[in-house]
């Protein structure tokens, strides 16, 4: 979903690299030898429109709060190429000094193959509190017991409900648990024709249902639990029946757009449904929830967000680390705010701020800050997430109606 | 005689029709995404009275990013590699089409061989060619990588090898030497061969996305199609932005097509070359 | 002007003969005309690809280039094993199929028409060339408007027997979407070609074709087909060599799931590539397809010069 966010907060102050510094790393500093910090630091981040406001406010006060210190920023057009190049970058050691994105991408993979650095040693000498952001938010930026990010902006998953397409089905009430969103998909498509769930079909999507039975992949040991099967069964049914249908189908480019034009009743979705809604489609009724779980009642809720991390290529790592602290600060959270981001602060003393700010966001606040499931994909994240994708394409295509043998399988190639 | 005539006007007639149907059905999207553009963002995919189009998506690119220079920068490039490309490419084409020499098949060959080779294939090793020479963010990254063109090559071949064979001796006869037979007869019988090459050449380097990309983070190096895609990811809320970003892209080299094809004519080639 | 040898005249550059002959003949120039693009062509294209071929016998570490080892022809023998690498053969194959005659005998017909008028080729030629030239999300993107469930071209062709649904998303169908959109794309280009060359065609030959009673058709048949053999034989080859190398409009179909989708339907030979090089950071698995793919071109082009008049050989 990273290209549906309205702003790709791509913090990473990246000024012109590649011209006249030397190829590779641009981090030039002194390091922290005599206890003042000074050099060049690059970041990068995806740029465009306010995240260019945005970035350049933080990387002035960061210079401002280390002086001697030089920010340059390296700016991708979108977050999408910036995704796309990364790999290729990090590989031959030309990627920015400190990268700015958030864990739906294969952060575990980075991070276990060597590209980004471990922060956990350099994490004591700085400003820098953990405790500051949610729980679930740190553990996403976790892997193998190794900090490999520090939080910038929230993310969550929610459930989108489009009113005007429920109303015609004669559904007036949110559903208590998710075997009752089947249901009421199933009531969707018999009283309108029209599709009850629409889904963009990628591993971040596909994960929200599992993770809604109860699922979730615990890195690899868990791919093919019972609950990650119902997941994917439940959908699996709702598509044999027409009552699910994805994105591609109904010709819309991502989830938002068929609920915007009332072709789907419910999605899986987030706060970047916001922005697009009120924009694109200002007059459909919708609601973001938590999404509904096993359990009536309860609910589902995914955190996970944008951190910045420190290339292993990058020389000093002491000084990334400094400049960092400082585009994580309090301060630099309140800009997100005050700059109309679009994204939410990743500390939770600013949650409450932004949810004043934004009143749609006001559902989530309370679950996003109590817990939250973090996305914890098996670390062959890429490889996995296409088998998973495709293989599920192709289940739908034989209006098959199980996962079983497909996670099976992914968990023998994929498992740890 | 009339019957002629009026048997004739009815093939023109049915020709034109054919010819002007396809020809709508080939421009009708471009035709749609400018009239999509001079929508205000809530007529989208209405239909709506002249009155009602708009400037305004332009005015908002305009306003809300730096196009003058994506501009400025892909208009240097793109001039740049099709300048020299014309250059490069009919010089090595003319030679492989009229001189005899050895090791020409070799050549030709070997140009077929490097065609057959997807760039996405080879681009890894050229990112780290291009991050030796410390050619990152610059413009030598997207000029001179592309001053040759093996597909050029083998399209001008194919139009010098269409000249009748006797020219060189003609020539010979009257004291001309190799070169000069080359400039003053052969191009200008060509410049049809040559316009073709300027247009493919400058659509190809103006179109281009996957090379720029892949060299350029350095936002005020920023060509045009990476300055949109910006602008599109940004504005996916705004359709009627994202048209008038792609008509921006696009007439300017509908332009320069409309200005190059003109030599797109009966060269004196075919008149023959009659003693 | 040319020297005839006989068994005692044999070139030989060492003696000052030979280099005397070197001199006089065409090779100084050709080469002096041929250097430009032999240096440009030697540096950025001939060096990348040998080093991909280099790279195809090696294990490369995910995040490190510099980290390599041999690894022989390990990255071959699990190509050949891997069902989506045959996969993408197939579809390539299946594509090249569909494309090339389709945008063949389209241009060569339009450029006909266009050679027989004599008034507005040029806006014709332009109107044609628009979709080659329009940026191909924007066309792709149209496109899959039009042959959504419901939409205009998917409704129109049921009438025909095909099923209405969405072209793109259907793993049946979604291949035969990529042949029409890229024909759409590229029909303009060889258009272009073929009509350039036609205009190469001297008058005076249609004119006695029609002194000698020859209808629009005989004259087709008998002048410009033979005429235009020669960009004939290039639009077949580059036809074929482009079909191959299909990759944008894949990648847009794809949208924000994984390439090749629905399910692997469009996954050609370069998808498999790029996903392999930049998606799954196996440079080593991704250069090994390519020169598979390269052995496979080389072996259908000398095949196909076995069956190439003599005349007609490139």
């Amino acid at each position: 979903m990273r290209r549906r966010r309205l702003v790709s907060l791509s913090i990473a102050v990246i000024a012109v690299t590649g011209v006249v510094t030397a190829c590779g790393s641009s981090n030039s500093g002194s390091g922290s030898s005599s206890g003042k910090l000074s050099g060049t630091v690059t970041v990068g981040f995806a740029g465009g429109g306010v995240i260019n406001t945005y970035m350049a406010d933080i990387i002035k006060h960061a210079e401002k709060e280390l002086p001697g210190v030089t920010i340059k920023q390296v700016v991708y057009p979108t977050y999408d190429d910036q995704l796309n190049e990364l790999p290729t970058e990090f590989a031959a050691g030309t990627a920015p000094d400190i990268t700015l994105w958030d864990n739906s991408a294969p952060v575990a993979e980075f991070a276990t193959q060597g590209a980004i650095a471990s922060m956990s040693s350099l994490i004591g000498g700085t400003s820098v509190k953990l405790s500051a952001f949610p729980q679930a938010l740190v553990n996403g930026w976790t892997i193998d017991g190794k900090l490999y990010g520090v939080p910038s902006y929230l993310q969550n998953s929610a459930y989108v409900y489009n009113h005007d397409v429920l109303g015609k089905a004669g559904i007036t009430s949110y559903p208590t648990d998710i075997a009752q969103v089947g249901q009421d998909a199933q009531q969707v498509k018999t009283k309108t024709g029209k599709p009850g769930i629409v889904i963009l079909e990628n591993l971040f999507h596909l994960t929200q249902y599992m993770l809604a039975f109860g699922g979730g992949y615990n890195y690899g040991k868990t791919i093919d639990s019972a609950q990650n099967v119902a997941g994917l069964n439940f959908l699996l049914k709702l598509f044999a029946d027409g009552a699910a249908a994805s994105s591609e189908q109904l010709g819309a480019t991502w989830d938002g757009v068929a609920i915007g034009d009332n072709q789907a009743a419910m999605a899986d979705g987030g706060p970047w449904y916001i922005g697009y809604m009120s924009t694109s489609a200002p007059k459909v009724p919708y609601s973001l929830e938590p999404i509904p779980s096993v359990t009536p009642g309860k609910s589902v809720i995914t955190t996970y967000g944008g951190a910045y991390s420190i290339s292993t290529k990058s020389s000093d790592k002491a000084l990334d680390m400094a400049v960092v602290a400082q585009l994580t600060n309090a301060w630099s959270q309140n800009e997100e705010i005050t700059t109309n981001l679009g994204f939410v602060p990743a500390m939770t003393s600013y949650v409450a701020d932004y949810r004043a700010h934004t009143p749609e966001y006001a559902p989530f606040t309370n679950a996003v800050l109590a817990g939250g499931e973090s996305l914890n994909y098996p670390v062959n994240t890429t490889a996995f997430g296409n088998a998973l994708v495709t293989g599920f394409q192709q289940l739908v295509a034989a209006h098959s109606t199980s996962s079983a043998a497909l996670l099976k399988q992914l968990q023998k190639q994929y498992g740890s | 005689m009339t019957a002629y005539r009026a048997r004739r006007r009815a093939v023109r007639g049915v020709q034109y029709g054919i010819l002007s149907m396809f020809g709508l059905i080939m421009a009708a999207p471009l035709i749609f995404v400018i009239y999509a553009s001079l929508l205000a963002p809530s007529d989208y995919f209405r239909i709506v009275a002249p009155d009602q189009l708009t400037l305004q998506n332009y005015s908002y690119v305009f306003g809300h990013a730096p196009i003058g220079r994506w501009y400025l920068n892909t208009a240097f490039v793109t001039a740049s590699v099709v300048v020299g490309a014309v250059i490069v490419n009919t010089l090595a084409s003319w030679a492989l089409a009229r001189f005899r020499f050895t090791g020409k098949q070799t050549v030709f060959l070997s140009v077929i061989l490097i065609l057959l080779v997807p760039i996405q294939a080879y681009l890894i090793p050229l990112y780290l060619q291009i991050v030796n020479l410390s050619w990152l963010n610059t413009y030598w990254s997207l000029i001179v990588p592309f001053l040759v063109n093996p597909l050029l090559i083998f399209l001008m071949r194919q139009y010098f090898g269409r000249l009748p064979k006797d020219l060189e001796e003609a020539a010979a006869i009257d004291g001309a030497n190799r070169l000069k037979v080359f400039w003053r007869i052969g191009v200008p019988l060509t410049m049809t061969g040559i316009a073709t090459q300027a247009i493919l050449a400058g659509t190809w380097t103006w179109n281009s996305f996957l090379v720029p990309v892949t060299f350029i983070n350095n936002p005020s190096m920023f060509v045009l199609t990476l300055g949109l895609d910006s602008l599109q990811a940004q504005n996916y809320t705004l359709p009627t932005v994202q048209m008038a970003g792609v008509v921006l892209l696009t007439l300017p080299i509908v332009v320069m097509f409309l200005i190059f094809q003109r030599f797109i004519v009966p060269s004196m080639a075919s008149s023959g070359i009659k003693g | 002007m040319t020297a005839t040898t006989s068994k005692a005249d044999s070139p030989q550059r060492g003696t000052r003969r030979g280099l005397r002959r070197f001199l006089a003949s065409d090779n100084p120039a050709a080469w002096l005309m041929l250097a430009p693009a032999l240096v440009l062509l030697a540096w950025w294209y001939a060096v990348p690809i040998v080093e991909s071929v280099v790279l195809s016998f090696q294990h490369v570490a995910e995040f490190n280039f510099a980290q390599r080892s041999f690894a022989g022809l390990q990255n071959y023998q699990q190509l050949i094993s891997d069902p989506a690498f045959r996969k993408s053969l197939e579809i390539t194959g299946a594509f090249v199929l569909g494309v090339v005659p389709a945008q063949t005998v389209l241009a060569l017909l339009i450029a006909a028409l266009l050679h027989s008028i004599s008034r507005a080729q040029g806006a014709f030629r332009t109107a044609y060339f628009v979709p080659y030239m329009t940026s191909t999300i924007a066309i792709t993107t149209i496109f899959m408007q039009l042959f959504v469930k419901g939409g205009v071209a998917a409704t129109a062709l049921s009438v025909v027997g095909v099923p209405n649904q969405t072209w793109y998303a259907s793993t049946h169908l979604a291949l035969a979407f990529l042949v029409i959109v890229y024909v759409y794309m590229f029909v303009g280009l060889y258009i272009v070609i073929f009509s350039g060359g036609m205009e190469t065609i001297p008058k005076d030959l249609y004119e006695a074709a029609s002194i000698d009673g020859a209808g629009p058709f005989r004259q087709f048949w008998s002048v410009t087909l033979p005429g235009v053999r020669p960009f004939m034989a290039f639009v077949l080859v580059t036809g074929i060599i482009q079909a191959v190398q299909v990759f944008d409009q894949a990648y847009v179909i794809a949208g924000g799931t994984v390439l090749g989708s629905p399910a692997g339907a469009t996954s050609t030979i370069v998808i498999f590539i790029y996903e392999q090089a930049f998606r799954l950071l196996d440079i080593g698995y991704a250069s090994a397809a390519t020169v598979f793919l390269l052995a496979c071109m080389i072996v259908l082009g000398l095949l196909s010069r076995r069956f190439t008049p003599r005349g007609d050989r490139l």
